[in-house]
């Protein structure tokens, strides 16, 4: 049922009503006095507001926590796969940086060798199978490798290919059991056959009883017929300890690689040499010792005290 | 509408005005919000005579048009409120007494808080104010409405009891 008013009531309506839109119109024109009013409000909700946050944020909080607890738990997952793959992409840029610093020393060999290479990435290491010690990489015949070719990293000798495909080849690694090869020492030029182990020291045995050797001594490739499979002077290892037992016919040794045979992301191929022998110049250079600070020290001696001023001290 | 009637309402909804801002808008409501404000408003309305209506709902619709975080220009919920109490009063008879009847209140007070809603965001967006799109709108006005129906046993009987007693207190002070 529809109730009409009085005049008055009416007149009321539409007075406030009118009043209504006076206020929207001189809001639109930019009256600032209508607009201060709101600024005038938001300095007396201001404390009310301040003191309602304190007391009702933590409520507040409890109640938002409940209505997004689904979102948070997705928030969750997320951030759990977002550290997942940054941990992932973490690993892989540090593997990179590892073969990235093995591709560059094993390069740098090679250029002062003047071996022509190529680089390869290990794919496998087997060395528990079948009691041989193997890397497989990723290159093969397609690349230029053939079977009895030398395999160095930036430190020495690694191995020698053992069997090729097109895109794969099986390195025979020093450390192997069956492995062996001809050397010479560095700077005595004695020379020796050095046999794999199965493990990461190898035997030296001399060929003369007569030579010497000692600890510390560098081992370096003695070379093939046609550098093939080890051109000469190659970095190989270095005495551990010299077995001095009397009554030995030959002289042996232990050795221990300068290849870290196990940890090999990046080695590279020899394809063919430039150089007949590099002789021992292509020795690992010896550690820089580690610089000892000088220590100075300065001494200001005292003025000594002049005979003018002495007796003005006497003065007083 | 007498002088105390009119400081007693200005006071009153000055009070739930400062409620609105310092708790209610503190709290984060699962769907929309609640405006616990135009809840009282038309609760309040509910059950005064025409010309205190009016005067009522102009009072609010100034208290609402003064909030620091509106952008549409003072005088909107004004004119919005006005409007709605102007239709509320042609059919006031047809509500009869809502005290009795909750259910009826309920649905009466989300009507009308869901219209006054509607029908400021259609002024504003006429008047050239930037609205919210229609999906946001629609969830919030949809929000309000769920809380002012399952609140409305909570603060309708308590407002129109308070109301009877401010006015009662009045009528014996001045001897009525």
């Amino acid at each position: 049922m529809v109730q009409r008013g009085s005049g008055r009531t009416r007149l009321l309506l539409v007075t406030l009503l009118v009043t209504s839109l006076l206020l929207i119109t001189l809001d639109l024109r930019g009256v600032s006095l209508v607009n201060s009013f709101r600024t005038g409000t938001q300095a007396i909700l201001r404390p009310f507001q301040s003191i309602g946050s304190a007391i009702f944020s933590p409520i507040g909080n409890f109640f938002g926590d409940i209505a997004n607890i689904g979102q948070a738990n997705e928030k969750l997952d997320q951030l759990e796969a977002d550290n997942k793959r940054l941990l992932e992409e973490l690993a892989e840029a540090e593997d990179i940086k590892g073969e990235l610093k093995q591709l560059k020393d094993v390069l740098d060999l090679a250029g002062r060798g003047g071996y022509k290479v190529v680089s390869a990435k290990v794919i496998a290491f087997d060395s528990s199978a079948n009691f041989e010690e193997t890397l497989t990489l990723d290159i093969g015949s397609s690349s230029g490798v053939t079977r009895d070719m030398t395999v160095i990293s930036g430190k020495g000798v690694v191995g020698v290919v053992k069997s090729v495909t097109s895109r794969s080849a099986i390195v025979q690694l020093i450390s192997d059991p069956g492995f062996k090869m001809g050397v010479r020492i560095a700077g005595t030029q004695a020379m020796g056959i050095l046999s794999g182990e199965g493990s990461s020291t190898f035997t030296l045995e001399l060929l003369d009883a007569r030579s010497t050797v000692k600890v510390g001594d560098v081992l370096l490739s003695r070379g093939s017929s046609g550098n093939r499979p080890f051109p000469p002077g190659l970095p190989v290892g270095v005495v551990t300890s010299v077995d001095d037992s009397t009554g030995a016919l030959t002289k042996s040794a232990t050795v221990r690689a300068f290849a870290n045979l196990g940890s090999q992301g990046v080695v590279s191929v020899i394809l063919s040499t430039k150089v007949d022998d590099p002789r021992d110049a292509l020795m690992p250079k010896p550690p820089a010792p580690t610089p000892v600070p000088t220590v100075t020290v300065f001494i200001t001696p005292t003025p000594e005290p002049t005979k003018k001023s002495k007796s003005n001290q006497e003065n007083g | 509408m007498s002088i105390y009637r009119t400081s007693i309402t200005v006071s009153f909804f000055v009070f739930i005005f400062i409620l609105q801002a310092a708790v209610i808008n503190q709290i984060p409501f699962f769907i929309g919000g609640f405006s616990l404000f135009l809840a009282v408003t038309f609760s309040w309305i509910a059950s005064t005579e025409r010309a205190e209506t009016f005067a009522t709902a102009f009072i609010a619709g100034i208290l609402l048009d003064l909030s620091p975080s509106l952008d549409a220009p003072v005088g909107l919920w004004t004119f919005t409120l006005l409007f709605l109490s102007y239709l509320i009063s042609l059919y006031r008879e047809s509500l009869g007494d809502l005290d009795g009847r909750p259910m009826t209140a309920a649905l009466y007070l989300v009507a009308t808080t869901s219209s006054a809603l509607l029908i400021y965001l259609l002024t504003a967006a006429l008047l050239g104010v930037d609205v919210p799109p229609a999906l946001t709108a629609g969830i919030d006005t949809a929000g309000n409405a769920i809380w002012t129906l399952l609140l409305s046993p909570l603060y309708f009987p308590l407002i129109n009891r308070l109301k009877l007693r401010l006015f009662a207190i009045g009528k014996i002070r001045s001897g009525g």
